[in-house]
């Protein structure tokens, strides 16, 4: 399979995040406990990648830092070449709202909001009005499938269909990179598959750079590299065509 | 290569925050109506006692303007009966009107004129001044200044010029100062003894008028000779030097036929008989208890009145009244004793001074209830924030910014004081006008203040908002300071 999207990378392959000696160290009592530990990186736009590793091997943490969530104890994230810990508290809050969608493994829905006002929530702090907001909205529920589900509050949904609403609401501002922080962990097995294929599509369709940390092998099949994680160290960095033949035998 | 164009975050506009807050208040309503209680039981007890106070306060004045008539003709009989005193004719001096009736009268026996009356009343009201400060002064601290000697005598005392030298030395070795300078207390001292002549002048020739209305009335007391009298009683009167207008003449010949008539009947339960009748005929068992109270309360009724009437006759002794005066003459006696009571519980209400005419100890209590009340709020503000963890740092990785967090928590808490505010209010106001009229009855409720009364329901919903803002802001900036990461944590 070599779409258009494929030879656009390797042709071009612009860095949307691009991390430095990024160290990221917490303190517990008289230990310390090196989270990331000088890990560099580079992320293309319009990739589709996949972060695996054990729990504990630092992926959430990676994730807050190039999300611009947290500040790194060493080293330097750049996103799309702007240095995030530059940016003031105002700006980084525009970041978070326009240019990242975020995805969490247990979808932090606003529980009093419907479904649609869980997904106008980031338009609102964008400052969209609230006609544009509700046809936005609209049109995002329906490319999850949750159109007529609209009116639904968190608690009358289930796992599938509030993760479902929490990535049309990571959508919200079309944002170009989306972080999805073990986003199928809470999910049944065919419930993941469908979350799986919505990721697939938006990185496929609207060319949303998507940065998955899982522990589900089926997501490497549709990845575009893998990258594994340990101890806070990068591992191993590889594209998904040089590891078909072992998808069976890595787990 | 594109470049993200990165602006500062937008400032959404207080109506959004508005109706994110208005919608998780309702989502949360059981811990928002705790929050509101507690506010509302704040705020209702700083209205139940302003509002309480408020209505006191009116009904003070009308009980005032009620026992007017009643001073005026008891004033009249003093002044009948009895010599006037240095502190009467101070007291009279401190609120005669110049050239009015009281003023005319002293001019007339003290043989002063418009200008000596005029420093009389000046040297009275001084007077007035030095003598509250003395009387405020415990006797620990009166004993090293003045010796023994109290009151008016404090001022002849200090004339002599060692007495005043050991009270200038003791003055600030108690840690006291005068009121005014010492000088002019010095001063007013020498006008205090200048104006003794005149005073004694005065008090002389009321005197000489007394004798005069106590040789016209015979044997009579005062009470029955004004009973007696006419509408010529001020024209008779106006030779002696008293001073009375015609319409009072004819209050206190029908205040004073009223105040006889209650003698006459209270004069019956010196007889034995007729209180073992009364008893008898109301089933009371302990002969103390009958007493005047008991004993009007019966005579108020026609068939009290009637039968106090006939018993009165049986006994040889008859009353010399219809029973109608007889049940009307009641009625007054009872209505007398009842401003009589709303007077002195009026009276003790506004000698407990302080602030506003709240006693410390009520300043206290609502101090302490209004801090408690913080306390609460604050409280529960961060519970909810704690609570709440996941969700603002939600909103933040959303694009939340700080202010926005902040605003919403110290929008949430000021929407629970405006609500909890107005419950207490309204609670408070109702307890208010309750307790007023248990202690007062109707009164209250027919002297009810309505525009302070609205000041004060405004002052209170407005204190219980002031307070759950207050009470917010630390919550909030706990709240606004979260790191957005902790929407990552899995619980
Ligand atoms: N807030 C924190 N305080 C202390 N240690 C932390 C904190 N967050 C993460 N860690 C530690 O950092 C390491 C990496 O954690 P994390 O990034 O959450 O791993 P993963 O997401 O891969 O499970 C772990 O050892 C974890 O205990
Ligand atoms: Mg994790």
């Amino acid at each position: 399979m070599t779409s258009a999207k494929d030879r656009s990378i390797e042709e071009k392959k612009p860095v949307i995040i691009r991390t430095r000696h990024l160290r990221k160290t917490y303190r517990m009592g008289d230990e310390e406990v090196h989270a990331l530990d000088g890990v560099n990186v580079e992320i293309f736009r319009g990739e589709f990648l996949c972060v695996m590793g054990p729990s504990g091997s630092g992926k959430s943490t990676f994730f807050n830092m190039i999300g611009g969530l947290d500040s790194p104890s060493a080293g330097r994230v750049f996103i799309d070449e702007v240095d995030v810990a530059q940016l003031s508290a105002s700006e980084l809050a525009f970041l978070r709202c326009q240019k990242i969608g975020y995805i969490f493994q247990s979808y932090n829905l606003v529980q009093y909001m419907t479904a649609l006002e869980n997904v106008t929530v980031p338009m609102a702090f964008a400052g969209v009005p609230d006609d544009d907001a509700h046809d936005r909205g609209m049109e995002l529920l329906d490319l999850v499938n949750l159109k007529d589900r609209w009116f639904h509050k968190p608690i009358e949904m289930s796992g599938g269909q509030q993760q479902r609403t929490a990535i049309a609401r990571s959508m919200a501002n079309a944002p170009s990179l989306l972080l999805c922080d073990e986003p199928t962990g809470n999910l049944d097995f065919k419930t993941g598959d469908e979350i799986h294929h919505i990721l697939q599509r938006l990185n496929q369709e609207r060319g949303v750079t998507i940065i998955c940390a899982t522990h589900d092998h089926r997501l490497i099949s549709m990845a575009d590299r893998i990258v594994w994680v340990r101890d806070g160290n990068i591992e191993r960095i590889a594209e998904r065509k040089d590891i078909t033949v072992e998808t069976g035998s890595v787990s | 290569m594109s470049k993200f164009d990165i602006k500062s975050q937008v400032k959404l506009p207080l109506s959004k925050c508005m109706e994110v807050v208005l919608s998780g208040i309702q989502f949360r309503l059981f811990r928002a109506s705790i929050t509101m209680a507690i506010i509302a039981l704040a705020v209702a007890f700083l209205m139940t006692i302003l509002g309480d106070s408020m209505i006191v306060r009116e009904v003070a004045q009308s009980v005032e303007e009620l026992v007017e008539p009643r001073q005026n003709s008891n004033f009249w009989v003093r002044r009948l009966s009895r010599p006037l005193g240095p502190a009467d004719i101070g007291h009279i001096l401190l609120r005669a009107q110049p050239a009015g009736d009281r003023w005319a009268e002293f001019r007339e026996w003290g043989e002063a004129d418009n200008e000596a009356m005029a420093g009389l009343q000046a040297m009275a009201r001084d007077e007035d001044l030095y003598l509250r400060f003395f009387a405020d002064l415990p006797e620990s601290q009166l004993r090293p200044l003045v010796g023994r000697v109290r009151g008016r005598d404090i001022f002849s005392h200090l004339s002599d010029a060692e007495a005043w030298t050991a009270f200038l030395e003791t003055l600030p070795n108690l840690g006291l100062a005068l009121p005014r300078e010492p000088e002019e207390f010095q001063n007013f001292l020498r006008q205090w003894r200048d104006a003794r002549p005149l005073v004694e002048r005065i008090g002389a020739g009321h005197a000489g008028a007394l004798s005069k209305v106590t040789d016209m009335r015979g044997n009579l007391t005062i009470q029955e000779f004004l009973a007696e009298s006419d509408a010529d009683l001020a024209e008779t009167l106006r030779p002696l030097g008293f001073r009375m207008r015609t319409d009072e003449t004819l209050r206190l010949r029908d205040w004073a036929r009223q105040q006889t008539n209650m003698r006459r009947i209270e004069q019956t339960l010196q007889d034995i008989g007729l209180r073992q009748r009364f008893a008898g005929r109301y089933g009371i068992q302990d002969m103390n208890r009958v007493v005047p109270e008991t004993f009007f309360g019966r005579l108020a009724s026609r068939s009290g009145a009637e039968w106090l009437v006939a018993a009165m006759a049986e006994i040889g002794a008859p009353l010399g009244l219809t029973a109608e005066t007889v049940r009307e003459t009641a009625t007054a006696w009872l209505e007398e004793q009842r401003l009589a009571n709303l007077e002195s519980s009026v009276q003790a209400m506004d000698a407990t001074g302080g602030f506003m005419g709240f006693s410390t100890r009520i300043l206290w209590l609502i101090g302490v209830s209004l801090i408690v009340c913080v306390v609460g709020i604050a409280n529960a503000m961060l519970m909810s924030v704690t609570e709440r963890f996941k969700e603002i740092a939600t909103m933040k990785c959303l694009g939340a910014t700080d202010g926005f967090i902040m605003t919403n928590f110290i929008m949430e808490s000021g929407f629970q004081g405006l609500a909890g505010g107005l419950i207490g209010g309204l609670l408070g106001l109702l307890l208010g006008i309750v307790r007023a009229a248990l202690g007062y009855g109707w009164m209250a409720l027919t002297n009810l203040p309505g525009l302070d009364l609205l000041l004060v329901f405004a002052f209170s919903v407005a204190a219980g908002v002031a307070l759950s803002v207050l009470a917010a802001i630390y919550p909030a900036l706990a709240a606004a300071r979260l790191a957005p990461l902790e929407a990552m944590r899995v619980e």
